[in-house]
């Protein structure tokens, strides 16, 4: 066979490995989480197991201890009726030998081997076998109708023939033990005990067969009936335990479940009490505890709506008298040249900061509409390479002034989404001017990507980077990285929460990555279409110098996906 | 509230069951007691009494020329134990190994038996010759009929020996080539049983009696009903037949604590059986001493016998049961008396009626006890509605007897037995073939009206008993079952009379001359009483009545003596007879 032939089938035999190998650690995964997760099945499943060994211990002991005593009976018997028969057979062959008497005419004459026969135990109720031996005697030899010669075990049989002729009448040599015995006519081997006996100097050897097949039906019977008992009980035991636990953890699992309703909003989840014990009290302390949970979180959601109003309204109040200011400031900074130079300074001073006042003011009653959720989208296609230009040329003379350059990657392809364009170029120019903010001077990138479902902007800074922990802070209103550092572009703080809420607006992302000193990147991802949950990212959050850099280093692979803490916030 | 409760319940239920399934439990095993001995009576080997059996052994190197021979006998009385290669073959030389198998021996039965070596023969040569002597006492057909000899005869048969170089001595000829078993090893390894077929004529059950071979591989039911679905035996012939399935064979017969279960293999239709009454009858008797009183079960193929319906044998369809003795008849001097009442005392009273001649003897009774046959010089006379008259003619008739309610005799000039219907007045000539040489001079029929015992005088004017059966119109497979002593005329031996005790054993009146009358009872072994000046028997159930010069004897069961008869006077001779079966 051709090598190419035999190393596509090996690989198709590791594919096939490999499948079987994940199914299977699927399933014990699976296996392994709901018996984490279950209570009942931990409680059972330990029960099942002590309950099983002891079970087994015990059936063992008692098993060997029935066996014992009744095998040890029956050999006691035929031990004894092995005794007197073959006491009865010596006699007779014992007087046979001494009288020498001549049969009387008319009489049947028996050989003594026969006589010893009948002298045996009465026949109608006999219940094993016998064979008198005597290989040197012409016709010595006799046999009861169940066993054959065959049926002697041969290790017995030698026995007997080494020590034939070393004993005398009186002396006796006897060997017994446990055989499977042939016995006529299946001839299927049956356990059997065999005692052999030498009655006579020379000359005849007793075996006696008593077949164990009782005993050991008696004993199957029992072992039959020990593994039942066992079972049952093993399988009550586990039924109890299902039970008993079951009372137990069907009140905490109720409990749970009304915890995660609880944990999900809806307040208003109760258990319900029964009886006067530990769970009743439990549920009621739960009962209790969510309903004053319940009531603070109302309280707190009260106070909030009356601080985002009250934000709202001030802002609304203070744009009527701060127009008026803006208008005086306004007439006053046209004016400033005829002022003498202090004045006109002051004049500057209060016209930039009714600037920022101002775009504070416009940021507040924006995150107030969001708050109220009064935001909408004016969605339309747009290429979102158009948008980036527009944004960095927005951003140019302030990039200028912080001797900033901008490195753009942008596809050849246009990339169309449905956005509401205005709300994108405020993100990204948030993005920009915070990536020249924190840039020092150093080279922005600005990178454009595009899937099927999703387009990507991502601003990478190469500035003091972030700490761990930051990439959510960063987001969060007024949030400052570092509170001695003064706002060197007028930024009100609130840029980059009202980013993300746009982003969030559109159905898109707004992540952050950074390292000290490393820089930091924002990559803006958003859906081509907005009624469409986003799954991924055309660009990797982590930029990719970093992912190559780490590779080297000798650690694993780079995972082109979102970073986990993103991904889990975002539903990736 | 509800569900907590249901829970408490169920626990509390569950905690009940595994204290009484492990109470229970503890309770079946008990270490302390003695285990219960097994019970044979389900393993199906007390069907039949267990036996021991001969192992022969293969000859020794030092064996002396008559320890050969003993062995050879032993491998003898093994020979039909050992299923494949015989133990026998391995005393013989191949020649002698030849001349038996092919002469497909005899076997004969010996008492007495003594192997002892020719004196004349040199010891310890290339060659040796031992006597085995013994009487023969019966031989066993290939059907496996014991036949027991009239008379023992000795025998005598010479046995040469061959020494095979290191292998000590073999047998190399015979001056008989026959298979010697000895009286110890029939009584061994053969069981006498009675096998029940049904009678050609009336379809009533007759015994077969045989010696069944035990067998290691079968127990005795099984043999009986093997034998039965064989066929009976030789001495029956055709008198009988067997309304057991053709084509059937044992599977096993298994007994258990109420039911004794046949099983019959083989590819017959159970439907095709018609005689069920005489089938249950004949499986059922032939195993009656076995079964004891249980119901027999007849599977065929392990599946109830007719595919649907058990074929049930119940106690009352095999007891054949036992014939109460019955009130005696008396003839003398030409009246009949007959017995009043049973018990003590009896007496006898004159039936009213006329006479009849003083010479009628031998009387017998119909079964109704209406009809009175008699011999007399000149033909039967049969006494009828208080009349006498003369039935058949003849002289030197036998005695008449009743069978079937037709009267029999034996005319000797036809040397053919006549029977005479009283309804249609037809007569028929039975033939006796084997009946050449002698004529009968009493005969009686068995119950079981198949089988004839009969006195039969030869030519020389000796007595032999006989036996045979009847059918197909005639009286076949007679067999002489004992002959007069042939002494001088004064110790002759004379046998006057005789009677069925049993369906299978008879009864014998000699006379031995100047030894006085007997009564032999039963033929191998016998018994005899002394029964003075007796000359006719008459037998009924356990009541035995001799006829004598003077009066009527009855055997006293306790001492086995004959004792008069106290309610018959004597007088002159008198003849008892009892009412035909």
């Amino acid at each position: 066979m051709p090598p190419a032939k035999k190393g596509s089938r090996r690989r198709i035999v590791r594919r096939l490995l490999g499948g079987a190998r994940r199914r299977l650690r699927r399933a014990a995964g699976r296996v392994r989480r709901v018996w984490r997760r279950s209570l009942q099945l931990q409680v059972v499943s330990s029960t099942l197991v002590i309950s099983m060994t002891v079970v087994a211990v015990l059936g063992v002991f008692l098993f060997q201890s029935i066996t014992t005593s009744v095998v040890d009976q029956r050999e006691k018997s035929a031990l004894s009726d092995a005794r007197s028969d073959t006491a009865a057979i010596a006699n007779l062959l014992k007087a046979h030998q001494d009288s020498g008497e001549s049969p009387k005419p008319g009489q049947i004459v028996k050989p003594p081997v026969d006589q010893a026969m009948d002298a045996i135990k009465p026949t109608e109720e006999r219940r094993y076998d016998v064979i008198v031996l005597n290989e040197r005697e012409p016709s010595g030899s006799r046999a009861t109708e169940g066993v054959s010669r065959l049926s002697i075990p041969a290790d017995l049989r030698d026995r007997m023939d080494t020590n034939n002729t070393k004993f005398r009448w009186g002396e006796e040599f006897r060997v017994s033990g446990r055989y499977q015995v042939g016995f006529n006519p299946t001839g299927t081997p049956k356990l059997a005990m065999v005692t052999a006996v030498v009655v006579s100097s020379g000359g005849y050897q007793v075996y006696h067969f008593f077949p164990l097949t009782e005993e050991e039906a008696t004993l199957t019977a029992m072992r039959q009936m020990l593994v039942l008992v066992g079972i049952g009980l093993v399988v009550l035991l586990a039924a109890i335990a299902s039970l008993v636990t079951r009372q137990v953890v069907t009140p905490v699992r109720l409990a749970r479940q009304a915890a995660e309703r609880l944990a999900a909003g809806k307040l208003d989840e109760r258990l319900k009490v029964r009886g006067e014990d530990d769970l009743a009290r439990l549920a009621t302390s739960f009962n209790e505890m969510a309903a004053n949970l319940a009531l603070k979180i109302h309280q707190l959601e009260e106070l909030s709506q009356v601080q985002r109003q009250f934000v709202s309204d001030v802002s609304h109040e203070l744009r009527t008298p701060l127009t008026t200011v803006r208008m005086a400031a306004d007439l006053i900074h046209d004016a400033r040249e005829d002022f003498d130079p202090m004045v006109s300074r002051s004049a500057e001073l209060m016209q930039a900061q009714l600037e920022r006042f101002e775009s504070m003011l416009a940021d507040l009653l924006e995150i107030s509409r969001y708050d109220a959720g009064a935001a909408t989208l004016d969605l339309e296609p747009t290429d979102i390479r158009d948008v980036v230009l527009r944004a960095v040329a927005d951003s140019e003379s302030l990039a200028e002034r912080h001797a900033t350059r901008f490195d753009l990657r942008l596809p050849n392809e246009p990339c169309m989404a449905e956005i509401d364009s205005r709300r994108v170029e405020r993100i990204l120019r948030n993005l920009l001017f915070n990536a020249i903010e924190h840039g020092e001077g150093r080279d922005i990138v600005v990178t454009v990507g595009a899937d099927r479902d999703a387009v990507a902007v991502a601003v990478r800074d190469h500035g003091v980077g972030l700490k761990p922990g930051e990439e959510q802070m960063v987001f969060d209103r007024f949030w400052r990285a570092d509170p001695s550092r003064a706002r060197t572009i007028g930024g009100t703080g609130l840029g980059l929460a009202i980013s993300r809420e746009d982003a969030s607006l559109h159905g898109g992302w707004l992540q952050a990555w950074g390292l000290p000193g490393e820089g930091s990147q924002f990559r803006l991802t958003l859906p081509r279409d907005s009624s469409i949950e986003l799954k991924g990212s055309p660009l990797s959050l982590e930029p990719p110098e970093m992912q190559i850099r780490r590779t080297w280093r000798g650690q694993i692979t780079p995972v082109l996906a979102p970073a986990t803490g993103d991904g889990a916030f975002h539903g990736e | 509230m509800a569900s907590r409760r249901f829970l408490t319940r169920t626990a509390a239920v569950a905690f009940a069951v595994s204290v009484t399934c492990l109470g229970s439990g503890c309770s079946v095993i008990s270490l302390s007691s003695a285990p219960k001995p097994p019970d044979r009576s389900v393993e199906g080997a007390s069907l039949g009494k267990p036996f021991h059996r001969v192992l022969p052994v293969e000859p020794r190197p030092d064996w002396t020329p008559v320890e050969v021979v003993e062995g050879m006998q032993a491998a003898m009385a093994a020979f039909a134990d050992e299923p494949g290669d015989k133990t026998l073959w391995k005393y013989l030389t191949a020649d002698a190994r030849k001349a038996l198998q092919a002469a497909g021996p005899p076997v004969y039965v010996l008492d007495q038996i003594r192997v002892v070596p020719k004196a004349e023969d040199e010891p310890e040569g290339q060659r040796a010759r031992v006597e085995i002597t013994g009487n023969a006492i019966a031989q066993i057909t290939d059907d496996g009929r014991y036949v027991p000899m009239t008379t023992p005869q000795k025998v005598t048969d010479l046995v040469t020996l061959q020494k095979q170089g290191g292998n000590g001595y073999r047998v190399a000829a015979f001056a008989n080539t026959r298979m010697l078993l000895s009286a110890a090893d029939v009584e061994r390894a053969y069981e006498r049983s009675r096998l029940y077929f049904l009678s050609s004529q009336d379809g009533e059950p007759v015994a077969d009696l045989v010696m069944l071979r035990r067998r290691a591989a079968e127990n005795l039911a099984e043999s009986i009903v093997g034998h039965l679905l064989k066929g009976p035996s030789g001495a029956l012939g055709e008198a009988v037949y067997s309304a057991l399935p053709a084509g059937a064979r044992v599977g096993s017969v298994r007994l258990t604590r109420e039911v004794v279960e046949i099983n019959l293999l083989g590819s017959f239709d159970a439907d095709s059986v018609r005689n069920e009454r005489g089938l249950k009858t004949q499986l059922g008797a032939s195993l009656t001493e076995l079964a004891k009183g249980r119901r027999i079960d007849v599977l065929h193929n392990g599946n109830p016998f007719y595919g649907t319906r058990s074929l049930e044998i119940s106690p009352e369809d095999y007891n054949l049961g036992s014939t109460p003795p019955q009130m005696a008849f008396l003839l003398r001097g030409g009246r009949v008396l007959t017995e009043q009442e049973q018990g003590s005392p009896r007496s006898f009273l004159l039936v009213p009626g006329a006479d009849g001649g003083p010479g009628l003897t031998f009387p017998a009774v119909s079964s109704d006890g209406m009809l009175v046959a008699a011999l007399d010089h000149d033909g039967i006379w049969v006494r009828q509605d208080g009349q006498w008259n003369r039935w058949i003619d003849g002289t030197l008739l036998a005695p008449p007897a009743w069978r079937a309610g037709k009267l029999w005799t034996f005319d000797p000039s036809k040397s053919a037995f006549v029977s005479h219907d009283p309804a249609t007045g037809q007569r028929q000539d039975y033939r006796i073939p084997d009946l050449a040489d002698g004529t009968v001079e009493h005969f009686k029929f068995a119950k079981d009206g198949v089988r004839v015992a009969m006195i039969v005088k030869d030519l020389d004017g000796i007595h032999s008993l006989r036996v045979g059966v009847l059918a197909n119109g005639r009286i076949e497979h007679l067999q002489t079952l004992a002959a007069a002593k042939d002494a001088k005329d004064q110790d002759r031996e004379h046998f006057l009379d005789l009677a069925w005790e049993t369906p299978e054993s008879l009864l014998l009146l000699t006379d031995s001359g100047l030894n006085g009358v007997d009564l032999v009872r039963g033929l191998s072994p016998t018994s005899s009483t002394r029964a003075k000046n007796a000359r006719s028997v008459a037998v009924s159930g356990s009541r035995i009545l001799l006829g004598t010069d003077a009066g009527v004897l009855q055997l006293n069961p306790a001492n086995q003596t004959f004792e008069p008869l106290p309610s018959v006077e004597e007088g002159p001779p008198a003849y008892p007879a009892f009412r035909a079966g």
